[in-house]
């Protein structure tokens, strides 16, 4: 489908050209996408020469842009015009970057320009640059109030700065208005009865008031102990609200389908919307409406008569621009400000931006579109870095205007109160700008800054920002791609059925064909209707308007449960009730990151003594010279004995990690390396309860200093933590909080420890609205006690990385933060513990993780280019996002990490495998109990005897070597994107009867149980689809067999694992999966009695073909060495595959 | 566990705010900056409630008039800034003391804090507690301190019940520096390697 649409638009492209060409002279509305390249260097600053192509390839010749809109003959140049602006910045900015790939505009006007000596060409006048980067309707308005505000906060990341007690926003109640009228208003359009509207009203306060965390900690009743006037006033609004819906919305009859909260998105303008409410009329010729809702006029656009603020113009003119670019001719704009405890509609004709400009918006007025496009195209140039570049100075120099005028152009049309109040780049000092705080500001922030630490942030920084390019092209890519590639991609499912809905989550189902992708559980997706022309307003494509936004929270094999913002719409009576979901990375996914790097950046340089000059790296705090790799930390003081009670439990080397995080002083690191199995977040736990006995009863300790944050990569690491603390240290639980609102897919332990949960307000409780609103009140004030209470009391804190600036964090800092998985988690998601430690980073930070385990998942690979001073602080060259902090820290000091030895897992010689190959041969069972582990011991629990056959009969390892077997070379790569689509029939097949010899030697009663604790692994999905099917074609109940990726399996464990490599081909190409060497680290290390590997030996040890996998290979080869040296001694078999058989086992027994 | 057990004896306490001299004024931040000698802030809050020292709610004096020698490294100084100078909003009431002239005459008899201490009502919390069991461990003590907080905020629940105003007042390091003033007198003692306080003699 969306082949054909791009040919479409290549057919539209040439088309235009044509008809430009038609019409000499004459500037023309084209709405086309053109890709071009520089056609000369440098670049001139008065005239832009492009040579165009269309999207097919097709040439379309030389063409120009001048400044002001300028063309050969034309009579009046535009003075505002900011395309030819950001134009020569984008190219500039890719020529130095040596990007080669044409940039795409979508070009909106152009004219064919006939110049004096006679030559022609076209001449571009509007167009939207690179439109597949999707810019949100809030950023365009935020442009709009402070281009600096974009620069600082959207492209450098810089938060607030949440060590300071943040006061209440007061915009909260607003937001519980707004809530209510919301849910007041879908009631009323839906039954027409206004006495249900309030009733719905009141719900809605009461479930904005109670789901918000920050509002808990936050109230503060009256002296005579009522509830603020905030609370009061948004539940007494109920009458107002409703008496506007009813006067506005006069017959309550549901004459519009209302879609709250919907995405909508516009491939050609790069926008993309997420309006609070959209009415799409079901008569056909009505226009659609699309409404706005503010809770803040603090800035915004000034009436000039009678001074009111109103924010959000420029964004219900974005939305407008966007939908009519989509196909919705009529659109209704109205921005909703919450006010006075009532809702004020203001009609977009009527808001102050139109009004000042004197927009006419019964037309197609050009001028709307020079203004969503000025601030579209500049956020593109400024947030991604265009603008600026790495350059210092010129990343200082671009402070020193507020309106930013070398990008933005001489239209200053920019909102005339910029909102200072609430910019993270005044709170912290560094913007220049900010009238309203004293103080002396952090001038020259990166032309002062330590070389390293600005090589650092630059390092970082475009590997972040290259991320979020990748993840605003999302939407552009879905469009743009047929939903079968996609789906091969692994980012869409296609062809589900509803299964369930209910108010917030939906079911999809599909029997016939299992859900094999990499969309994972916590991902954001899209759920859009696959219906034919004609059932909606239009064809739905992912993000038009008709998608919904969701959460995954549980995915089978069949089906998949997501968590919606709005419900789906049925399809109806006689249509296929079809739907795909489409993996929606996120615009904000790296936000947080960006946002760690920036603090970290701005908080050392706050640290440091001195203002107004260059500082020495030696000035800033000593952590940070050691995060930069300068300062190497202290070595672990692991001498001090330890407590019985707090050694209890632990083996030698826990207690030694124990007794080295006890002694950190203020300002150090520790790094604590686990390898698989020995027993880190149990370790996390003895920490924890030690950290807390010890501040527990301090009385020198601050209120706003707590002991202990845990900070995770994962949500269900962090509730690990949660559990294994519940389990070995119940003590500490009455002091732990475990950060977030409760979640579907916690334990009921762990929920039961988050702030709502402990300050009785669990999700069940809040679903029931009190029956008034005295009561209602006053039991809002009863759950705010309790929780502040517990919040008072609080000394550790369990949160994800991604959540460490959550609301109940703000205004702690903390004594030790200890970051879980710490080998997972980017460089700069792992600085988001150090936002959490006090000021200059006089905290200690440990670092749990293990660098020879699977690396962070990161999208874009390749790293910027490598220059000299990155070696300096311990960036190699080779190494990218995906080099953790952990392993970067780790090469460079050795010496300050404490590596667990004993492991829990692995019996013996399974150990002495992994051990030798990525440990040093320093991994050992923990005791003799895990060492002598055999499958014996475990079906002895069944009371039964290992069966005969192979599997039955082997010892702990197995390797089924198919370097001479004929049969069993694998596919070649499919699917080339990813190198995932590669698959080995009879690798597949020898599992399978392996697998099945061992079933069916036992009795039936067993197989249930044995078989969930069989694990089959292989880097390819292509492969375990194949395995799937091989496996419940072998034996039934190998059907429960859990077969995954390796990335799956991490922290999982099985008495039998099988590792199909797949690989085997006469080029001896393993592949980038196996080039990751880690990956098989994970793979083997998640056996505990009997480990079974199926692979090629001969490919796998054969010569390096590149470099980069060079390092795996060798490890390849240690590992089939070691599994001789085990066969030698008879803990281990290796057996050729070629002349295997099975006897007795056949398709179907 | 990598700090001492908590222990103040009344004649290091009065000592220690002798040796400050005559009229000093102290602050809450001076120990958590590391100042020598410096008192936790917990224990200035227990010993301004039973008047060894007197707290400063009105007229606070800034950092500089006092002569913190804390001041060129103090994150707090702004604080307590006069005029222009002052940055903040935080409530200045409660975060510093001065030394009477009485405390300087209890320097030469250390038993009157023995006696003074029993008074405070963390003291009389305590006394409920250990009067009910001997040896509570750390975990426990701050668990029970938890519950009556919790508590008192479901007696605070009605508007006219002010005759049920709990007698549960203040912060965990009161708590903490009445037990390790309690210790330091000799009522209670540290066991069990440091996890938890036995009672040696009753001090209600």
């Amino acid at each position: 489908m969306a082949d054909d649409t791009t040919l479409a638009v290549s057919d539209r492209t040439l088309a235009a050209w044509r008809r430009l060409q038609t019409t000499p002279g004459q500037p023309q509305w084209l709405d086309v996408p053109v890709l071009v390249e520089p056609a000369e260097e440098p670049i001139d600053r008065r005239r832009i020469v492009l040579r165009a192509t269309s999207e097919s390839g097709q040439p379309l010749g030389l063409c120009a842009v001048y400044t002001n809109e300028w063309y050969p003959g034309c009579t009046a140049t535009n003075p505002f015009s900011h395309y030819f602006q950001v134009l020569w910045h984008v190219l500039e900015a890719r020529r130095l970057r040596r990007i080669a790939e044409p940039l795409r505009l979508q070009v909106l006007k152009a004219v064919w320009g006939v110049f004096p000596s006679g030559r022609q060409r076209a001449v571009l006048l509007k167009f939207i640059v690179a439109p597949e980067y999707t810019v949100t309707g809030s950023l365009v308005e935020q442009l709009y109030n402070c281009p600096l505000q974009v620069f600082f906060v959207r492209f450098f990341g810089l938060p607030r700065d949440y060590r300071e007690r943040t006061s209440r926003p007061s915009d909260v109640r607003g937001r519980a208005i707004h809530a209510g009228y919301r849910r007041a208003l879908s009631t009323f359009l839906e039954t027409g009865d206004a006495r249900r509207a309030a009733d719905a009203y009141r719900g809605g306060v009461w479930s904005e008031w109670t789901r918000s965390v920050q509002v808990l900690l936050a109230l503060e009743e009256t002296r005579d102990g009522e509830a603020p006037r905030d609370v009061r006033a948004s539940f007494a609004a109920a009458d107002t609200i409703v008496e506007g819906i009813v006067s506005s919305f006069a017959s309550g009859g549901a004459e519009a389908d209302l879609y709250f909260e919907r995405l909508f998105y516009s491939a050609t303008r790069g926008l993309s919307g997420r309006a609070d409410r959209v009415e799409v009329p079901r008569q056909p010729t009505a226009p659609l409406r699309v409404a706005e809702v503010k809770t803040r006029s603090a800035f915004g656009e000034r009436d000039p008569f009678t001074g009111s603020t109103f924010p959000g113009g420029l964004q219900a003119l974005a939305y407008r621009e966007l939908l009519q670019s989509i196909g919705f001719d009529a659109v209704d704009a109205v921005v909703e400000l919450v006010e006075n405890d009532r809702v004020t509609p203001l009609p977009l004709a009527q808001h102050p931006i139109v009004q000042r400009l004197r927009l006419d918006l019964s037309t197609r007025d050009e001028r709307v579109v020079d203004l969503v496009a000025q601030a579209r195209n500049v956020f593109y140039c400024v947030a991604s870095g265009l603008f600026t570049g790495y350059d210092r100075y010129r990343l200082d120099q671009a402070t020193r205007n507020r309106r930013l005028p070398d990008v933005v152009g001489q239209f200053d049309l920019l909102s005339e109160s910029p909102p200072c109040k609430v910019c993270a780049a005044g709170a912290r000092r560094v913007c220049p700008h900010d009238r309203d705080r004293e103080g002396r500001t952090l001038d020259g922030l990166f032309r002062y800054a330590p070389s390293a630490l600005f090589s650092y942030w630059v390092w970082f920084h475009r590997q972040l920002k290259a991320e979020e390019h990748a993840e605003r092209e999302r939407l552009f890519h879905l469009v743009h791609t047929p939903p079968a590639a996609l789906e091969r991609e692994g980012i869409a499912l296609c062809d589900l059925r509803l299964a369930r809905q209910d108010d917030r989550f939906v079911t999809l189902e599909r029997r016939e064909r299992r859900l094999d992708t990499r969309i994972r559980e916590e991902d954001t997706v899209l759920v859009t209707p696959q219906w034919p022309d004609g059932v909606l307003a239009r064809v739905p494509r992912p993000g038009e308007l008709f998608s919904v936004e969701g959460r995954v929270v549980e995915l089978g094999e069949h089906e998949l449960v997501v968590e919606l913002r709005d419900r789906v719409p049925l399809a109806p009576e006689g249509h296929d009730p079809l739907y795909r979901v489409d993996q929606l990375t996120g615009f904000d996914m790296r936000a947080w990151q960006l946002e760690g790097l920036a603090d970290f950046f701005v908080s050392s340089m706050a640290a440091a003594p001195a203002r107004g000059r260059t500082l020495d790296w030696r000035e800033l705090p000593a952590l940070a010279q050691t995060i930069l790799g300068l300062r190497p930390p202290a070595r672990p003081r692991t001498e001090r004995s330890l407590a019985g009670w707090l050694a209890e439990g632990l083996n030698a080397s826990q207690r030694q990690a124990l007794a080295a995080v006890l002694a950190l002083e203020p300002g150090e690191l520790l790094l604590v390396q686990g390898p698989p199995g020995t027993g880190k977040t149990a370790l996390i736990a003895a920490m924890v309860r030690a950290l807390v006995a010890r501040a527990l009863l301090d009385p020198g300790q601050p209120p706003e200093r707590r002991p202990v944050l845990v900070l995770t990569n994962t949500h269900r690491a962090a509730n690990e933590v949660v559990l294994k603390v519940a389990q070995l240290a119940p003590e500490v639980l009455p002091f732990l909080v475990r950060v977030g609102n409760e979640r579907e897919d916690m334990e009921a332990e762990v929920a039961s420890r988050t702030l709502p949960a402990r300050a009785g307000l669990a999700a069940q409780e809040r679903r029931a609205v009190p029956p008034d609103d005295e009561t209602a009140m006053a039991e809002l004030l009863r759950t705010s006690r309790r929780a502040s209470v517990v919040h008072e009391h609080a000394a550790v804190f369990v949160a994800t990385l991604g959540s460490a600036d959550a609301f109940e964090l703000r205004g702690l800092t903390f004594e030790t933060v200890i970051v879980d998985e710490a080998g997972q988690a980017t460089e700069p998601a792992c600085l988001q513990a150090l936002r959490r430690l006090p000021f200059g980073y006089r905290g200690r930070l440990v670092l749990v993780g293990d660098e020879n385990q699977l690396p962070p998942v990161v999208t874009a690979l390749d790293p910027p280019p490598y220059w000299d001073d990155l070696r300096r602080i311990g960036i190699r060259p080779g190494d990218s996002l995906r080099t953790s902090a952990f392993e970067r820290l780790h090469r460079l000091f050795p010496q300050a990490c404490i590596r667990l030895t004993e492991q829990y897992r692995m019996n013996a010689p399974i150990c002495a495998l992994v051990s030798h190959v990525f440990y040093d041969d320093a991994l050992r069972p923990a005791d003799d109990r895990v060492a002598d582990r055999r499958l014996a011991n475990w079906l002895d629990e069944f009371g039964l005897a290992p069966p005969p056959g192979l599997l039955g009969q082997s010892p702990p390892v197995l390797f089924l070597d198919t370097s001479d077997d004929p049969l069993a070379r694998d596919s070649g790569a499919v699917f080339a994107a990813d190198d995932e689509g590669r698959a080995n029939e009879r690798e597949a097949e020898l599992v399978a009867q392996l697998l099945a010899e061992f079933v069916r030697g036992l009795p039936g009663r067993v197989h249930a149980r044995v078989v969930e604790r069989i694990g089959v692994i292989s880097p390819y999905r292509r492969q375990n689809t194949l395995l799937r099917q091989r496996l419940a074609r072998a034996h039934p109940a190998l059907r429960d067999v859990r077969v995954d990726t390796v990335d799956r399996f991490q922290g999982g464990e099985r008495e039998i694992v099988v590792v199909s490599l797949v690989n085997s081909n006469e080029e001896r190409a393993i592949g980038t999966l196996h080039a990751e060497w880690r990956r098989l680290n994970v793979a083997l290390s998640r056996a505990r009695s009997l480990l079974v590997v199926v692979g090629d030996r001969a490919t796998f040890t054969a010569p390096e073909r590149v470099p980069e996998e060079a390092e795996a290979r060798e490890r390849f080869r240690r590992i089939f060495a070691r599994i001789d040296e085990l066969a030698a001694r008879g803990e281990a078999r290796v057996v050729s595959t070629r002349a295997l058989a099975f006897p007795g086992v056949t398709d179907g027994a | 566990m990598g700090r001492e057990p908590l222990a103040f004896a009344p004649g290091e306490v009065l000592g220690r705010l002798a040796a400050l001299g005559r009229r000093a004024v102290v602050c809450v931040h001076q120990a958590e900056l590391g100042a020598p000698g410096a008192l936790p802030a917990g224990v200035l809050l227990v010993l301004g409630a039973i008047g060894v020292v007197e707290p400063l709610r009105q007229r606070i004096p800034a950092c500089e008039e006092h002569g913190c020698e804390l001041l060129p490294r103090c994150p707090f100084a702004a604080d307590f800034a006069h005029g222009d100078r002052s940055g903040s909003r935080r409530p200045k009431g409660g975060r510093k003391f001065r030394v009477p002239d009485a405390t300087l005459a209890y320097a030469e008899s250390p038993g009157r804090l023995r006696e003074m201490l029993p008074a405070h009502p963390v003291a009389r919390w305590l006394a409920e507690r250990f009067a009910a069991r001997s040896e509570w461990t750390r975990f426990e003590l701050a668990e029970a301190w938890l519950a009556a907080a919790l508590e008192a905020t479901g007696l605070r629940r009605s508007k006219d019940s002010a005759t049920e105003a709990p007698d549960f007042e203040g912060s965990r390091r009161e708590l903490a520096a009445c037990l390790a003033l309690l210790v330091g007198c000799g009522y209670l003692v540290w066991t069990r390697e440091d996890l938890a306080l036995r009672l040696v003699e009753p001090w209600w």
